[in-house]
């Protein structure tokens, strides 16, 4: 692994980090649309996943 | 970590998430079989075999790419949140657990009909065609994830950093 040069300040954030988070954002919120429109979580998890999504109740 | 240890965990690393990949695709495969199928016993087939996948093989392989890739991060000099890519691999890897474990419901739901032979060609259409978005989503997050150990995009976190500087100051 190359080291970058030294610096006083962290570097910024890349491009391709803030296209990822983007497309990242954008999926997480059409999954919770989609399941949302199609009658929620509530009887989708079994019980070993159901405390993961408890707020969704 | 030893390099002898360091080898067997991303042996380990590699067969779980690979492995998770190869039973994703196959259990696609059924998906796409179940829910275009006529024949009520194909259907019936693919559905069982499908339950039995997900707990017995996909579950498995997709706890031991988790906990492996976790040991990988956090025994090597890569660490868990220096470097953007091991984030968004660690994002992933979890967001798909997670919607594993929540379609282990209705996997169950049309095994069980399945069994009991109550699953017409038409019936639970909704939970099907959601077994099918699941699976082939989650087999593109995976091949975003083997993409991105690959390629290992440039990118330190500020942690990863703040981290590197103390290294370097801990040299000098």
């Amino acid at each position: 692994m190359s080291l970058p040069p030294d610096r006083e300040t962290p570097p910024g954030i890349p491009r391709w980090v803030k296209a990822f988070g983007l497309i990242v954002i954008g999926l997480l919120l059409l999954f919770v649309i989609v399941h949302r429109l199609g009658g929620g979580f509530r009887g989708h998890a079994p019980l070993e996943a159901s405390f993961l999504l408890w707020s969704w109740e | 970590m030893s390099l002898r240890l360091r080898k067997l965990a991303l042996i380990a690393h590699i067969t779980a998430s690979v492995g998770w990949m190869g039973a994703d695709a196959a259990f696609l495969a059924l998906a796409v079989a179940g829910l275009t199928t006529q024949d009520a016993q194909m259907m019936q087939a693919a559905y069982l075999a499908m339950q039995v996948a997900a707990w017995y093989v996909i579950v498995p392989l997709s706890l031991a790419s988790l906990l492996t890739g976790l040991i990988q991060s956090l025994g090597t000099k890569w660490g868990l949140l220096r470097h953007y890519w091991i984030v968004f691999k660690l994002l992933i890897n979890v967001f798909a657990n997670v919607a594993l474990l929540i379609h282990t419901q209705p996997i169950g739901r049309l095994a069980r009909a399945a069994a009991e032979s109550a699953l017409a060609p038409g019936a639970l259409h909704e939970a099907r065609l959601q077994l099918v978005v699941a699976a082939g989503g989650g087999l593109l997050l995976l091949l975003v994830a083997t993409t991105l150990a690959v390629y290992k995009p440039r990118g330190l976190t500020p942690y990863g950093w703040r981290k590197l500087q103390l290294e370097r100051i801990a040299r000098t």
